[in-house]
């Protein structure tokens, strides 16, 4: 069954056709990596589906239903990570805020108060509970924002550049955790400029240029591929696949001027 | 000097990028209401300057003793007004971030300050009040020479460049002090001060300035200020033209560079503050604020802005309106009972105005707070009714204290039940309207004001001129409907034509907001690219 549908999205600023036909299903229960290079259209895919922006056209389809026919519903089972974690209050503090969050998706008390105390201690920001949210670090926004989320265990979630401003021990107990998650049947859609980390999570990976997909594959396919080299079949790792299909691999020729 | 020419050039190009790019962005028909209202503004300002100038010319003898106190007097409180507005109607969020950007780029730091300065004379308020200034050139009705005007013109220059040094240091300090441990309370009790003074005032200065002994004795105590210069060269410079110019030229020579070396020292030092890391000790107990809102049981967007109202500092002078209520309308309402008729309508005046303002400030731009997490409101599983009702309780709870207040004040001053019945549901007839006003107002016309910013209006100044409009008409048709009432035989019956419209909102009350709400969603893609 898919658990998100895209098909035949548009979406324009003035004459600028920033999503254009573009059509992916991502199926239950899997570790989706979504690629691509700057301005190719992530963010707004990302935006359309969590309904911050109107599409031109075309139809979006979460659980097999299109948002305006179930909104509250749907909303309450989705999840996403914003890449600058823009959905922060930052004038609350920590606790405060994924107070608000778990009143909002109707959790009920005693339990927003076990699951908080357990992401403060997860997330090892005990400490900062008390603090107002805009005195945080970044990489303890990404934490709090991404504890928002878990707060209410929604069954997709998006995740746009979960792992930039964390540190190495955070990123793996967050790998970590997505697998977990994976293995209790959530949907995970996941965008990321670091390619080895999305070969290592993905079940299936699509690369988006131009606002439309390019390459959707099986991650197994691609590492299949790559153990072919030693039987001398063509052997295309994930990163020159990137650099094939977003015809970014001229970068080398170019240099400047004064350099 | 010539870097401080090209430092001013370079920024005004700059400037004058920035201001059309923002234009240009902007939708047409929010344009042509902003250029609608400037000129409104404007012409406004030229007519009263000269309005002022026939009253003062038809009621003063040039040559009477007073007439040198008046002109004064009424400079300084032009001047006075002019800083107020400067301060209050322009956001400071702006002029800090352009500062900050600047910082960071190789440019002396007292090259930037000089370049705000100049910029701050030629600034769209100022240039509002100018009209009021040169109309006190007329208003001296001296028989100038070429060279006279010129001399006149170049004081007015030097008189502006104060304006916008005073202004700046203002804003510096006001900066300042957002930055101290104890800015809130500060604020609280500067806006107390500032209330209570201005209760004061408006009840004592008419009758004080009355006697003309008072009248001169003020004028005598404001001749260090500098519109008592500007005064002087204005009236005497004909007459006494070379000992005019030297005296105020050097006045405010001086006054500038003292202004000017205290502004650059106040802009060092909030870099210093807004750059520098605070180290604190941090506690990790909850605060009574952390306490409510955990345990009250009220939509969490709300709790949110009650958050948000209590650590703003913006936020105290509303809070202030409520507690002059407490004195006002007592004073003006148990003054005098036996004009009975005109207490209530006066009692209705002040109670309507503080509620417009209080409507004003937390629903007129409701998302005025938010920033980033402006999308919030947008992916979160909550429908738009919803958002618009939670944004309605920090004015709501000011509404039942008003009318509340107003209550207890009827039944103090022994109004008849049905006139108490009659003034309560017209109050809340105008606070329902009013808010139907102002959530469109907040759809249309957001605008976004930093957190820590004392100074800077909360709405547009769209937002503002629409909601006076509107209030203007629905105190207008109050107060029709109160002679109405008043005359008419069956007061029964007028009371139940009254509730009959509140009835009406009540009713459609749903649809109303659903209607509102379908404007937000229609509107949600402007609204973020303005927060985001």
């Amino acid at each position: 069954m898919n658990v998100l549908e895209l098909e035949n999205v548009v979406k324009t600023f003035g004459s600028r056709r920033v999503l254009d036909d573009l059509t992916f299903n991502i199926s239950s229960g899997i570790i989706f990596g979504l690629i691509g290079p700057n301005g190719a259209g992530k963010s707004t895919t990302l935006n359309c589906i969590t309904d911050l922006l109107n599409p031109n056209s075309g139809t979006i389809k979460i659980f097999g239903k299109e948002l305006r026919e179930d909104e509250i519903e749907i909303k309450k089972r989705l999840g996403i990570l914003y890449e600058n974690t823009d959905d922060l209050f930052i004038h609350l503090k920590g606790e405060e805020h994924l107070q608000f969050v778990g009143e909002l998706y109707g959790i009920d008390k005693e339990k927003i108060h076990k699951r908080i105390d357990e992401l403060f201690d997860y997330f090892e920001i005990e400490a900062h509970r008390q603090m107002l949210i805009e005195k945080y670090s970044k990489g303890m926004q990404k934490k709090i924002a991404l504890a928002s989320i878990l707060l209410y265990d929604p069954d997709l979630i998006i995740l746009d550049e979960p792992f930039e401003s964390l540190d190495v021990l955070t990123v793996i107990k967050v790998k970590k955790l997505l697998k977990q998650l994976r293995e209790k049947g959530k949907t995970i859609l996941v965008t990321s400029h670091i390619l080895s980390y999305i070969e290592d999570l993905s079940d299936e990976v699509a690369i988006i240029n131009k606002g439309k997909i390019v390459y959707q594959s099986e991650t197994k396919d691609i590492r299949n591929k790559i153990k072919n080299e030693i039987t001398k079949e063509t052997y295309q790792s994930l990163e020159e696949i990137f650099l094939e299909l977003t015809q970014q691999n001229q970068i080398e020729d170019k240099t400047l001027s004064w350099i | 000097m010539s870097d401080y020419l090209k430092a001013i050039y370079s920024l005004t190009r700059l400037k004058y990028k920035i201001f059309k790019n923002t234009i240009f962005k902007s939708e047409n028909w929010s344009k042509i209401i902003a250029i609608i209202l400037f000129l409104f503004v404007f012409l406004n300002t030229l007519q009263s300057s000269a309005f002022i100038v026939q009253y003062v010319k038809d009621n003063f003898e040039k040559n009477s003793e007073l007439f040198h106190s008046l002109f004064e007097i009424i400079l300084l409180i032009i001047f006075i007004t002019n800083i107020i507005g400067t301060l209050t109607l322009s956001g400071s969020d702006y002029s800090r971030n352009f500062l900050r950007t600047l910082l960071l780029y190789p440019i002396n730091f007292n090259r930037i300050i000089f370049y705000e300065i100049i910029n701050g004379v030629v600034d769209i308020i100022s240039l509002l009040y100018l009209p009021l200034y040169l109309g006190a050139i007329f208003l001296s009705g001296n028989n100038y020479s070429l060279i006279n005007y010129l001399v006149v013109f170049i004081i007015l220059l030097f008189f502006l460049l104060t304006i916008s040094n005073i202004i700046y240091l203002f804003r510096n300090i006001i900066g300042l002090l957002s930055f101290t441990k104890h800015a809130k309370k500060i604020t609280w009790v500067f806006s107390l001060m500032a209330g209570f003074s201005l209760v004061m005032v408006l009840k004592y200065l008419p009758d004080f300035l009355a006697d003309k002994h008072n009248l001169i004795l003020v004028s005598k105590y404001i001749e260090i200020f500098p519109t008592s210069v500007f005064a002087t060269v204005l009236l005497e410079s004909s007459t006494n033209f070379f000992s005019c110019f030297i005296i105020a030229i050097s006045y405010f020579s001086i006054f500038n560079i003292i202004l000017f070396l205290l502004n650059i020292y106040s802009a060092k030092m909030f870099k210093i503050k807004s750059y520098g890391k605070i180290y604190q000790k941090f506690s990790n107990k909850k605060s009574i604020l952390t306490k409510l809102f955990i345990n009250v049981a009220v939509n969490p967007f709300s709790k949110k802005d009650v958050a948000y109202t209590l650590r703003s500092i913006r936020t105290a002078p509303s809070h202030i309106m409520i507690l002059f209520f407490l004195v006002i309308i007592p004073v003006t309402s148990l003054n005098d009972l036996v004009q009975y008729n005109q207490n209530i309508t006066d009692q209705f005046s002040l109670s309507f105005l503080f509620i417009s303002m209080i409507v004003l400030s937390f629903t007129a731009n409701v998302f005025s707070f938010e920033s980033n997490s402006i999308i919030n409101y947008f992916y979160r599983p909550i429908n738009y009714s919803a958002i618009l009702k939670g944004k309605m309780f920090i004015s709501n709870f000011y509404f039942l204290i008003l009318s509340l207040g107003n209550l207890i004040i009827m039944l103090i001053s022994k109004t008849k039940l049905l006139d108490a019945i009659f003034f309560e549901i017209a109050f809340l007839f105008s606070y329902l309207f009013l808010l139907l006003v102002s959530f469109p107002l907040s759809i249309f016309f957001p605008k976004k004001v930093s957190f820590t910013a004392m100074s800077g209006f909360l709405t547009s100044l769209i937002s503002l001129f629409v909601f006076s409009i509107a209030a203007i008409i629905i105190w207008l048709m109050f107060y029709g409907y109160f002679q109405f009432y008043v005359v008419s035989v069956n007061k029964i019956l007028a009371l139940t034509c009254m509730f009959l419209s509140i009835i009406f909102f009540l009713y459609f009350k749903e649809k109303i907001l659903s209607t509102i709400g379908k404007l937000l969603l229609i509107r949600k893609e402007k609204i973020i690219q303005v927060f985001k």
